[in-house]
């Protein structure tokens, strides 16, 4: 069961990039508006805010807090995982809100505010082995 | 094409409706050719003076439906344009043929929509989408994650938002057309099985097949067709927007709950009324939050209280701010391209006194509203 790092690509490389000689070296990504100091998550050509086409790219920290959460049981089609799944909204501490599974974790001692890391798992439902990346809590 | 006459006056002249449920042996152009059939024969105007179509619709069943729909009623060559936009499909469809004839480029148009919606979990995405193997593309976990959040910060109760389903469940058994129309109690709607905690299967919409028509048509031609003024609703606002920022955006599989605000306020002004004026409510309650944080939006009620006025029966059929009369989408179901259509046939009733058993008292001023992925919302006002 020892795959390759090479042969894991990213679910979606605008928003999550897994370095290809570190698994432990991984981090959402997105962009900043230089113009009006807001951060986008994933793909933006232009800030989503002031429209200014001077975004830079940038690595999120990968620290936020529990928006809110959901413990899915009946899941939406092409869902891989196990079933029921928690689905949380994370706030980044830059600012931009982004779903995912929270793993590893007992529904019952939830609570908004929780703060949260980003993680990632890797998918093998397909041809192709994916790093999906993922909500845990923080330690 | 007509002369440019701006800011004419635009009415609902007709309006029809296919049941909403499950017609597994009907296919969808015949089921939209039904609803059109009863608009033009309500309002009492021929196919051959409807002179633009706009057919509202998402799923794919083949190209060009719009067209299919219409064309055994006789092929006149007007201009036919199949919309999709969400779950607001049927409204931007309202929407387009409104500002044509307001524009002065149409007199009389014929607004259309019709779905038949796959069982099981909605999503907005492709099958392709990374959002997939997330697992975050689920509409009514979108729903759940603005509940639980609602509940924080507001103090409701599980209970007191679950009584949304019971209220419209109530209203639909009054209404033959209705996807669902027996009674449950708040035990029911809580004991039915999750969904998306907090969210229980009665608290979501059925996923449903419909169709839904309207004819709408400038208020200088009315008497030249032969239409009645007084049976005719004066469609006073119509507006649509997209996603602005708010925020805390970026992930598009995140809704947000108050993106309606700025639609219902540009309708306000555009009506020139204020949220105090409005009689009659239809919103998207595609689960019982969203009619609560929809009537919020609409300042219908103050941010965080909907809930309580629920709670009260101030949204019931007897109450001041009666709200989704025909059932709503928790009892109508939602074929896509038709609930916002759906809704202006529910408002021009109540305004028109011919809503029978639900009829509310005294209905001068109906908003409706829809929202869809994307963000889109669409708020149209109606008076009669
Ligand atoms: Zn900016």
């Amino acid at each position: 069961m020892c795959m390759s790092i090479e042969k894991i690509v990213s679910v979606d490389p605008t928003r999550f990039k897994l370095n290809p000689d570190n698994t432990n070296d991984f981090r959402l990504t997105g962009f900043h508006c230089c113009a009006c100091d807001i951060f986008v998550f994933g793909a933006a050509t232009n800030c989503q805010k002031c429209t200014d086409g001077n975004v830079i790219p940038v690595d999120f920290s990968g620290d936020g807090v529990l928006y809110s959460y959901t413990l899915i049981k009946v899941p939406p089609a092409g869902w891989t995982g196990t079933t029921p799944y928690v689905l949380a909204e994370g706030e980044l501490l830059e600012g931009p809100h982004v779903l995912a599974e929270l793993v590893d974790t007992n529904p019952e001692e939830l609570f908004i505010g929780m703060p949260l890391k980003v993680s990632y798992a890797v998918d093998e439902s397909g041809k192709q082995a994916v790093a999906v990346y993922k909500w845990k809590l923080s330690d | 094409m007509e002369q440019i006459r701006t800011n004419r006056k635009v009415r609902v002249a007709g309006v029809g409706l296919h049941p909403f449920g499950r017609f597994r042996n009907k296919d969808i152009s015949t089921m939209a050719r039904e609803a059109v059939v009863e608009s033009l024969r309500d309002a009492g105007i021929a196919w051959n003076r409807v002179q633009v179509g706009y057919f509202g619709h998402v799923y794919y069943e083949g190209m060009s439906i719009g067209e299919r729909v219409l064309s055994p009623l006789g092929l006149t060559g007007i201009p036919i344009v199949n919309v999709e936009n969400a779950c607001s499909s049927g409204s931007t469809a309202l929407w387009q043929a409104f500002w044509m004839i307001n524009a002065g480029l149409y007199d009389v148009a014929l607004v259309f929509g019709a779905e038949k919606v796959p069982s099981g979990p909605v999503t907005v995405t492709g099958a392709d989408s990374p959002d997939r193997l997330i697992g975050g593309d689920h509409m009514m976990a979108g729903y759940a994650l603005r509940m639980k959040r609602y509940i924080t910060e507001t103090g409701a109760s599980e209970a007191s938002i679950a009584q949304v389903a019971v209220k419209n469940r109530q209203h639909a058994s009054m209404n033959p057309y209705a996807h669902r129309n027996e009674m449950y109690s708040l035990e029911e709607v809580l004991k039915s099985r999750v969904i998306a905690d907090p969210l229980t299967l009665f608290q979501c919409c059925p996923t449903s097949e419909g169709a839904a028509a309207v004819v709408i048509c400038a208020d200088d031609v009315i008497d030249s067709l032969g239409v009645s003024r007084e049976n005719s609703p004066e469609i006073l606002a119509s507006v649509l927007t997209s996603g602005d920022y708010n925020g805390n955006g970026s992930d598009h599989s995140a809704f947000s709950p108050y993106r309606t605000e700025p639609a219902a306020l540009k309708a306000y002004e555009m009506a020139n009324i204020s949220p105090e004026d409005v009689d009659l409510i239809q919103v998207h309650d595609a689960a019982t939050i969203g009619e609560l944080q929809q009537l919020e939006s609409l300042h219908i009620f103050n941010k965080g209280e909907a809930w309580i006025a629920t709670e009260e029966g101030r949204t019931s059929l007897s109450g001041d701010r009666p709200t989704n009369t025909d059932g709503g989408l928790l009892a109508m179901g939602h074929p896509f391209g038709a609930s916002g259509i759906r809704m202006i046939h529910e408002t021009v009733l109540q305004l028109r006194k011919q809503a029978g058993a639900r009829q509310i008292e005294n209905a001068q001023i109906g908003v409706s509203q829809c929202s869809g992925a994307g963000d889109v919302t669409t708020v149209h006002i109606l008076k009669a």
